[in-house]
């Protein structure tokens, strides 16, 4: 594979530079990301989408059987009450949150290199809050009596109850979705204006331009435009944390020993993002190599999150270390039990899948070798992805297993119904996914732009949004 | 009190506020038919429009005409009222409030014997059954199969039109061919005519059978039973030279030794036998001692399980250790009285018998010791299977102890001359049965295989079979008649000891079914062919009493002290002698290469009648836990010997039969002797029953009845799954059943009770501010784990039954289970049960973290659940650490159980027989819900509604201890389970709280839980334990 030039890195002033490669320019960039909406569909587009379509639809019938018929479809049984259903739900909201934070925090600590894949992140935490959501949704017994988890006033007077940590996620989840997309949204605004102006087509006109709520690039837009774009992202900040917080909550409130944890809340959130840049790794490096957009989401970048990957992965492990330090230290007959079953039991399986998955195969990116390699980079983040979603399974279901009185102790084994489930919200993540990058920038445009080298606004000496330019000078204000 | 003069309509018995309190207020039915102008007005006002009962679906409107007929005539003719269907309420009928439920005494007939019930009826309905409080083989108390009686009577599969070879025929026709084939034999005195029936103590059938022998004097009856109570009669008639019934009165015995007596199981009785017991195990209530219960048997049973020593020996080894102990028994009896005692012979006679066998040391010895110590307070009994032997030896020891009189009570019942169904095959083969008619009986499935009696039955030129459903037997009889269940008709019974009960009719006959009395009576053309006539008469002829006293004997549901008189026997030496002799012709040993097999009853469907009931095969079995199925059982060091896993599909070979069966490894079982329960297996027996198990009858011969020794065992390799609801028997080291010898006990500081709680709520906990404050307390030293709650608390709260797959599943929705843990060693483990339901945490986890406040806490203390609130997260169900929440994966109640998977595309709704068993004061759960044990919530509500009318307005009501019963604790024959207020300082449940040996299960997890248990007291014979140590210590 063809090493891309990458600028040595430089410190201060120097740095921003290297961010993207040196030959880019606002013009080249325009036609490079509008491009990709604009141009004919690419030939293999179709045929993933009509796939992923296809798989997402079996998600589709599996919940309508699901709903028609009962619960009892899926294997969940006496004492299992949670299995693959919340696992997934963890799962995807757990990777909801690299977007998030790539988006937000890496955007207040002015960590610049995020520019050119926070919407593709963002895109994806979405996507995967959206996939989330399916699952609390189906997995109640009454579905069409969901909406009594809304604090509705009624004249019955009867309030959700505000004890519950499965409340307290109705509102972490949904805020964050909110959140999310207003922040995904806003950011997206000039972009979308881009493509409207550069729309031949009169529909393409027509929703571009409804999408792009009038954007003309004035002073005002901008000043109003970065303010917004700031507050949000300052919203969004604390949902980094607080949203898996409360995930992690629904267990570590519960008295099931292996769930009634206090060190779940940081151990969620630092898996949560280890799982998160592990998504993000291994969406991004097919579609940039499928996009052409190696000069943007440089070797560079994928270098830099390997290194959130493995300081994560070790944030984990430690987790992993304290949960049966603190099981032995205890003293307590039950939570031993429990982390004994979690290393001998039925799942034990499952445990090892996750400590190789999650600690022991990312130690690989200590060599630098390794994190240059596209194709390890992409082995390691699909195998953290299995391990993640493993870490989540063995926690619920194998704890909910063996509880307190060995007389209730039972198995779950999944049906068809819990496999066809998973894989088809797979394949709705997927479908999202193609369809944003077939419809929308998947690149910042306005944010990369600001980043570029100086001198090349005016080599060029072709803007195409002038706005733009006040941009990257709204930016320099914001930062000095 | 019913006194009515007999020309009015019964009037209403009890008064509303005492119906309200919960008071046991049942009345009778009443008959005012005599009056010939009343039969005229009944012909006049409703004319005959029946027919459209027999055979069709039953109609929502035509459920409602049958309830209102039933409710409005089932006191004025008898049994039957298919002429007469409509009876609207133009007026209500007085003895009927609506929602209020009435009770009715009758008797559930038993094999030999009887058990005597109330039954709940709901607007003519019966719903519910409970204990007859007056009757003294019941107390008030039940077991399962008495509970799961009511799903019988409205099971969709019963048999419900005359066949004639297998062609729907009409009630009509029958009797059409009955008259003119009786009349032929009439004519010939009834030569070639044979009665096959069940062992039905009813005086009513005696009577008919009086009378069948004056008219058909060459008729011949016999009896069939698959599990009778032969070796008993034979076992008591070696030992005293004639057939007398042995009662037992467990309450006066110090020390029991059972032989292979499940007599708090499966043996007639058990729930009067239970009562007894665990009179003598409540250790603080009792002044009496605590007694001691020896048992020796070869597979675990409830009996077993309660033993302080538990001797594990193959079946028929026990009659060896029968003899080791009587010798040595009796050669100290021998020794402390001196010579000049008649029984000088026998030791003699049995000294010389070696005895291959080698019990553990103390076995015979320390026994023998406790027995004498305990002379006239102690009880040595046999099991059926045992063989008379056994039971004679029982007999002369309890003679030699001085206990007959005292704890064991000869009776002597009327004799008749019946015959057994080898004679009848005997009879058949050499075609001298011309006619045969089966009464209920059902010996194509159940009698010896040896018989080939289905083989024979062809031969028969007629045969008649009257039964409740379409079974083995009818698929070969000429004709068969649909049988009215117990509950559809009059008749009477008498308990083992010859207590005499009625049986009365609850609802009109359901499927147009006759009883065998009344089939007997028209083709043996008795004076009258009403069974209630019959009944009348009977009681009359037994009793000499009038029309007051049967009133009040319906009333009551037992003609009180009316067992069969005490008779004094003593030892027949002479024959007791020669049956020892006889005894040296014992079995080969038992071994590796000498496998033994014993058939015993199961103890759910018993012989298998109950094979189509689904609330019994889905009610886990005490011991094995499986559901909805049966299995070979053997012992883990019988399965490493043969290289067997428990679900490994056996092959058993015993004389030339095979049979199939799965293999179950149970702890406790005797080495190399393998247990089949029987019951299973049936091949006709409607949806439910029909393919569930193995049929152990197949192997079983006349021979072999109750077990053999020589079964080849090989493994097919095939493997099958056994529906067990509970895989793991150990309490992995953990606080879960308490228990404590009595010295134990006694040396208990008092201090030590209640010190587990110590965390503070995080919440502010809800107020439980209400004037009751409800709690329960389990008494684990009581519980047999004789699940009779399980299916009590089934009938009461409406719960579905789920099928084998979703018992797989793990999704059984009892609320209440009986868990069951071994403890010791893994081989001879000692067994504990600890019945579970919802403990009513006062801070309990399921209520902090539902969404949707569908999880809330009454003022009174219950934990409660809102079903129409409830989205169905299973949050609480996953943190409850009891596991005692169950969901509604399906929609069991609407759904056919083997289309739950075919979700919109399966039938829906429930069958209006199964809606007609329904509670009606509690909600029917639809899919998508949590539900849960409420304590029986709408039983408190009816009580505290009944004593707020009493109390008549004034604010203060008070409700007396004991007038509010949850269904299981009512159910339980040992009493095992206390409910009450516990803000009255002096009611039971809170005077209970206060023992030592009362704790909360899993209370250190802060969630104070309103069920308590109170730790099992074993009484362990101090010398006896000391040896089992040592031996352990060896081993």
């Amino acid at each position: 594979m063809n090493q891309p030039i990458v600028e040595p890195l430089l410190d201060g002033q120097q740095d921003r530079h290297s961010r993207v490669l040196e030959d880019q320019n606002y013009h080249r960039l325009t036609e490079q990301i509008c491009g990709i909406v604009e141009r004919p569909i690419p030939r293999w587009w179709p045929a993933a989408f009509l796939t992923s379509l296809a798989i997402a639809s079996s998600a589709l019938f599996a919940a309508a059987y699901l709903i028609s018929t009962g619960v009892g479809v899926w294997g969940e049984n006496q004492p299992v009450g949670w299995a693959f259903d919340i696992t997934n739900f963890v799962f995807w909201v757990g990777i909801g949150h690299a977007g998030t934070l790539i988006s937000a925090i890496l955007f207040l600590l002015r960590q610049k290199w995020r520019t050119s894949i926070n919407r593709f992140a963002e895109a994806m935490t979405l996507f995967a809050v959206a996939c989330a959501g399916v699952y609390p949704l189906i997995h109640v017994g009454r579905v069409w009596m969901a909406w009594f988890l809304a604090p509705v006033p009624n004249a019955n007077a009867i309030w959700p109850n505000f004890r519950s940590p499965l409340l307290w996620d109705v509102f972490a989840v949904s805020t964050y979705a909110t959140v999310s997309l207003l922040f995904w949204y806003v950011g997206m605004i000039p972009d979308l204006a881009s493509l409207r102006d550069r729309a031949v087509t009169r529909p393409r006109q027509v929703i571009y331009g409804i999408l792009a709520l009038g954007w003309r690039g004035s002073g005002r837009h901008w000043h109003h435009y970065e303010i917004a774009y700031l507050l949000l992202a300052g919203l969004a900040t604390p949902l980094v944390v607080s949203v898996h917080t409360i995930v992690s909550f629904d267990f570590a409130t519960s008295v099931i020993p292996g769930w009634h944890t206090t060190i779940f809340p940081p151990y969620f959130v630092a898996g949560a993002i280890f799982s998160g840049f592990a998504m993000v790794l291994t969406l991004m490096i097919p579609a940039r190599e499928l996009f052409g957009l190696k000069d943007l989401v440089t070797d560079r970048h994928l270098d830099k999150m390997a290194k959130v990957l493995l300081a994560t992965s070790l944030m984990v492990g430690y987790a992993y270390g304290v949960e049966l330090f603190t099981a032995w230290y205890s003293v307590n007959l039950y939570e031993r039990f429990a982390f004994q079953n979690r290393l001998f039991g039925p799942l034990a399986w499952g445990y090892a899948i996750m400590v190789l998955c999650n600690v022991a195969f990312p130690q690989l990116l200590w060599l630098q070798r390794v994190r240059g390699s596209v194709w390890a980079l992409f082995v390691i983040s699909i195998l953290v992805n299995v391990g993640m979603w493993f870490e989540r399974f063995v926690i619920i279901v194998g704890s909910l297993e063996r509880d307190y009185l060995p007389s209730s102790w039972g198995r779950f084994i999944p049906t068809w119904v819990d496999l066809l489930q998973m894989v088809g919200v797979f394949g709705l993540f997927f479908t999202l996914m193609l369809l944003f990058l077939r419809f929308l920038p998947m690149v910042a445009l306005s944010e990369v732009k600001a980043i570029l080298p100086r001198q090349s606004h005016f080599q060029v000496g072709h803007v195409v949004n002038e706005g733009e330019q006040v941009a990257s000078r709204g930016m320099e204000v914001l930062e000095s | 009190m019913n006194h009515c003069p007999s020309h009015e309509p019964p009037k209403v018995l009890a008064l509303p506020t005492a119906i309200l309190a919960g008071k046991e207020y049942w009345r009778s039915l009443d008959e005012l038919s005599d009056k010939p102008e009343f039969r005229e007005w009944l012909e006049r006002e409703f004319p005959n429009q029946a027919s459209e009962w027999l055979g069709g679906k039953v109609s929502r409107r035509h459920a409602l005409q049958l309830m209102a007929a039933s409710l409005g005539l089932a006191g004025l003719v008898g049994c039957r009222r298919p002429d007469y269907p409509i009876l609207p309420y133009t007026k209500t009928p007085e003895s009927v409030l609506p929602g209020l439920p009435t009770s009715y005494a009758t008797t559930i007939p038993r094999p030999g014997s009887a058990f005597p019930v109330l039954v709940e009826t709901q607007e003519g309905r019966p719903t519910k059954i409970e204990g007859n409080p007056l009757h003294p083989w019941s107390q008030g108390a039940t077991d399962l199969q008495a509970q799961a009686a009511v799903l019988d009577l409205y099971d969709p599969d019963r048999s419900r039109e005359v066949m004639r070879t297998g062609q729907p025929s009409t009630w009509q026709a029958f009797d059409a061919f009955a008259e003119t084939h009786m009349s032929g034999l009439f004519a010939r005195r009834g030569q070639g005519l044979h009665f096959l029936s069940e062992d039905v103590s009813s005086p009513a059938l005696r009577l008919l059978r009086q009378h069948v022998r004056q008219v058909l004097p060459e008729a011949v009856w016999h009896v069939h039973e698959a599990i009778g109570s032969e070796n008993v009669e034979h076992g008591a008639a070696l030992a005293f030279g004639k057939p007398l019934t042995p009662t037992y009165r467990f309450q006066n015995a110090d020390v029991i030794v059972s032989l292979g007596s499940d007599f708090l199981g499966v043996e007639d009785g058990a729930v009067a036998s239970t009562r007894a017991f665990a009179a003598r195990r409540k250790v603080e209530d009792s002044l009496a001692p605590m007694n001691r219960l020896y048992v020796v048997e070869n597979h675990p049973t409830t009996t077993g399980g309660m033993a302080d020593h538990r001797l594990r020996l193959p079946a028929s080894q026990v009659q060896e250790y029968m003899l080791a102990l009587t010798r040595e028994l009796l050669s100290r009896t021998r020794e402390d009285q001196g010579s000049g005692n008649p029984s000088s012979q026998l030791p003699n006679n049995i000294a010389a018998l070696g005895t291959p066998v080698v019990f553990p040391p103390g076995w015979v010895r320390e026994v023998a010791t406790d027995l004498i110590a305990t002379r006239g307070r102690s009880l040595i009994l046999a099991g059926r299977q045992q063989p008379p032997l056994v039971h004679a030896l029982a007999h002369l020891l309890n003679a030699e102890l001085g206990n007959l009189g005292n704890t064991v009570l000869l009776r002597e019942r009327p004799e008749e001359r019946i015959k057994s169904l080898g004679e009848l095959t005997e009879s058949m083969r050499r075609g001298e049965v011309g006619t045969l008619v089966v009464l209920g009986s059902n010996p194509v499935y159940d009698a010896p295989s040896d018989l080939e009696f289905g083989v024979v039955l062809e031969r028969v030129p007629h045969t008649i079979q009257l039964g409740l459903y379409a079974d083995e037997t009818s698929a070969v009889c000429a004709w068969h008649l649909p049988m009215a269940h117990f509950f559809e008709c009059w008749g009477d019974a008498e308990t083992a000891d010859g207590t005499y009960s009625p049986v009365q009719p609850l609802i009109a006959p359901l499927f147009g079914g006759r009883s065998a009395l009344e089939i007997v009576a028209r083709l043996c053309r008795y004076e009258t062919t009403e069974p209630y006539e019959i009944v009348q008469r009977s009681f009359r002829r037994r009793t000499a009493l009038g029309m007051e006293a049967f009133r009040q004997f319906l009333h009551d549901g037992v003609l009180h002290d009316s067992a069969w008189p005490i008779v004094n026997a003593a030892p027949d030496w002479a024959a007791l002698s020669r049956a020892v002799e006889e005894g040296e012709k014992r079995t080969a040993d038992v071994g590796p290469n000498n496998l033994e097999l014993s058939f015993h009853a199961d103890r759910r469907l018993f012989d298998g009648r109950f094979a189509n009931n689904g609330w019994l095969q889905e009610t886990p079995d005490p011991l094995t836990k499986l559901t909805w199925d049966n299995a070979a059982i053997l012992s883990p060091a019988t399965a490493r010997f043969s290289g067997v896993t428990t679900g490994d599909v056996l092959e058993l070979n015993l004389d030339g039969r095979s049979l199939q069966a799965p293999a179950c490894v149970l702890p406790g079982q005797a080495d190399y002797s393998i247990s089949l329960p029987l019951g299973f297996g049936r091949t006709h027996a409607g949806r439910v029953g029909k393919g569930v198990g193995c049929n152990p009858y197949r192997l079983r011969t006349t021979a072999l009845l109750n077990m053999g020794v020589g079964v080849q065992l090989r493994k097919t390799g095939r493997t099958h799954r056994l529906a067990c609801t509970q895989d793991h028997g150990s309490m992995q080291g953990r606080d879960l059943v308490r228990s404590l010898t009595l010295q134990e006990y006694r040396d208990l500081p008092a201090a030590q009770a209640s010190a587990d709680s110590h965390s503070l709520p995080l919440y502010t906990p809800a107020a439980l501010d209400g004037q009751h404050q409800w709690g329960m307390v389990i008494d684990l030293n009581q519980c047999t784990g004789c699940s009779a709650c399980v299916v009590a608390c089934q009938s009461e709260n409406n719960i579905p039954i789920v099928g084998k797959d979703e018992v797989l599943r793990g999704r059984e929705m009892h609320w209440i289970r009986v868990d069951r843990y071994f403890t010791g060693s893994a081989d001879d483990p000692g067994v504990a049960h600890q019945p579970v339901a919802c403990v009513h945490c006062e801070n309990a986890p399921c209520e902090t973290v539902c969404p949707v406040n569908a999880a809330v806490h009454s003022p009174e203390g219950l934990n409660l659940q809102v079903y129409n609130r409830c989205i169905g997260t299973r949050y609480c169900a996953n943190n409850c650490p009891y596991k005692v929440r169950h969901f509604n994966w399906f929609d069991y109640n609407q759904r056919p159980l083997d289309q739950l998977l075919a979700g919109p595309l399966a039938e829906k709704g429930m069958p209006e027989l199964l809606q007609m068993q329904k509670n009606p004061d509690v909600t029917v759960r639809m899919r998508g819900v949590m539900e849960k044990c409420t304590y029986c919530v709408q039983r408190i509500e009816r009580g505290k509604t009944g004593a707020r009318l009493e109390a008549a307005g004034s604010a203060a009501y008070n409700i007396p201890d004991g007038t509010i019963v949850p269904a299981c604790a009512q159910a339980c024959p040992a009493q095992a389970i206390i409910f009450g207020d516990l803000s009255d300082p002096n009611s039971r449940v809170a005077q209970a709280k206060h023992r030592t040996r009362n704790y909360d299960l899993l209370g250190e997890l802060g969630t104070r839980p309103r069920t308590s248990y109170q730790g099992r007291v074993r009484n362990p014979n101090p010398r006896l334990a000391a040896t089992e140590v040592a031996e352990e210590a060896d081993g």
